[in-house]
């Protein structure tokens, strides 16, 4: 077990991290040969769901875009910043690695539910959940500011003492199971399982439409969490994905940007500053006083 | 179950986070005093630390030649190599440490064995193996020692093969 603690280099931990993310891309690629497949002999592959899927890689080049641009230079500048006033003095092992993907998965947990339940954070993630389908190219379909807000979540991490590149590493832990659920293909997993992970099941619940299942399943690799905070919502009828007012549109640009446009549309009809606040920080659902 | 509203859940949220890093703290402690703590995995004065990246696939070994003479490194000439190692391939990336290796400059030739015949396979000039230097030379131009020269420490090279 000595290679659970000996020490790791900041380069061998960012050398797993492209091994890791480039082979998870390959594979997802053969997983939604698959799952196309199935929707052909199905006769449900039609000019709707290509157009979707094939919507959905011009986000990721949309978000890959802006992260080169934009978020990847303010990432490094924060996350080093941060390392300066780090609390703890944390080795790098596989040991410590595993203690901050557990840590990193909670992180997720809340900004996940952030995204969610505040109106700047919905603005970008609506657009991961406005497909009215559920594949694995649904987990690459992602908002402009998708790379933004996990820098707030997870910079506390890098404050108590562990590496950034430790805490990037962690994060694409996280973000590469999450990916892995999106799919029909999988049924219910063994009861213990469902109990603690993370499931294709619990998040087709996440994905739904359905009243029962809003704002519910915000886990990223374990779903004690939801079950501990009161979010969680077990798969039973049948989930309808989307939003609750469907997009119905297959146009990249329009899927990339709707978001951002509904909240400046609803921050420009609210009357008087604090409506016009409330739309940013309170719930998507959250209509303005009169 | 019984669950918890927001403000209980993220105060025991903050206490997770705080617990986790103390505990990891101490475990990497733990690691300091480990006696698999070598002097080469901090990488200062403790040798040169080789991480090797790119290999297509796990069949054979990757082979790593260390060389302090200019000479020595433009003939490949093992006979006045300074560090050499075997290792096995495999696709993710590889270490290979040279602990005794304190003081430079050095230069690094590696191929990828993948036939294990001992040698560097080419079909004329044309490599059919992968292969790597050190310093920041591209695929097409063997670089000088001065190019290639690295001190002690951690390096990393991407292993080239030829289309």
């Amino acid at each position: 077990m000595e290679w659970l603690t000996t020490r790791l280099s900041e380069a061998e931990v960012w050398a797993w991290e492209s091994f890791l993310s480039d082979w998870f891309f390959v594979i997802s690629l053969g997983l939604l040969a698959i799952e196309l497949v199935r929707y052909a002999i199905r006769k449900r592959l039609g000019w709707a769901l290509t157009g979707d899927t094939l919507a959905n890689f011009v986000t990721l080049a949309a978000y890959l875009g802006l992260s080169f641009l934009v978020f990847g230079a303010l990432y490094v500048t924060v996350f080093f910043t941060a390392q300066q006033f780090a609390v703890f003095e944390i080795e790098t092992s596989w040991l410590t690695i595993a203690i901050c993907v557990l840590l990193a998965d909670l992180a997720y947990y809340w900004e996940h539910r952030f995204l969610h339940r505040v109106g700047l954070g919905w603005a970008t993630h609506t657009v991961h959940h406005s497909s009215p389908h559920f594949n694995i190219s649904v987990a690459y379909r992602f908002g402009p500011m998708d790379d933004l807000w996990p820098i707030a979540f997870h910079v506390p991490l890098v404050l108590l003492g562990f590496d950034p590149f430790v805490v990037f590493f962690s994060e694409l832990v996280v973000q590469l199971y999450q990916t892995a659920l999106h799919t029909e293909l999988v049924g219910k997993l063994p009861r213990p399982i469902e109990a603690v992970m993370n499931t294709p099941s619990h998040h087709r619940v996440h994905h739904g439409s359905n009243p029962q299942y809003l704002d519910k399943n915000y886990a990223g690799m374990f779903i004690v969490w939801d079950r501990m905070f009161g979010t969680f919502a077990e798969e039973q009828e049948p989930v309808v994905y989307g939003t609750v007012e469907p997009l119905e549109s297959v146009n990249p640009l329009t899927i990339f940007c709707h978001g951002l446009a509904d909240l400046a549309k609803r921050v420009y009809k609210a009357d008087g500053l604090a409506n016009k606040l409330g739309v940013l920080v309170r719930p998507p659902d959250w209509e303005p006083a009169p | 179950m019984s669950t918890l509203p927001l403000v209980p859940a993220l105060a025991v949220s903050a206490a997770l986070f705080v617990g986790g890093a103390w505990l990891a703290s101490e475990v990497g402690a733990l690691a300091l005093v480990s006696p698999s703590e070598t002097a080469a995995a901090d990488g200062s004065g403790g040798g040169l630390t080789v991480i090797v990246e790119g290999l297509r696939s796990d069949a054979g070994s990757l082979v790593v030649l260390v060389f302090d003479d200019a000479e020595a490194f433009a003939a490949t000439d093992t006979e006045r190599l300074v560090g050499y190692l075997e290792l096995p391939a495999g696709l993710g990336p590889i270490l290979a440490r040279f602990t005794d290796l304190v003081a430079g400059p050095y230069a690094v030739t590696l191929w990828h064995d993948e036939d294990s015949d001992g040698d560097f396979d080419t079909e004329g000039d044309w490599p059919l193996e992968g292969y790597g230097w050190s310093g920041s030379a591209g695929p097409e131009t063997i670089p000088s020692f001065a190019e290639a020269a690295v001190e002690p420490g951690e390096i990393a090279i991407r292993i080239f093969y030829a289309p």
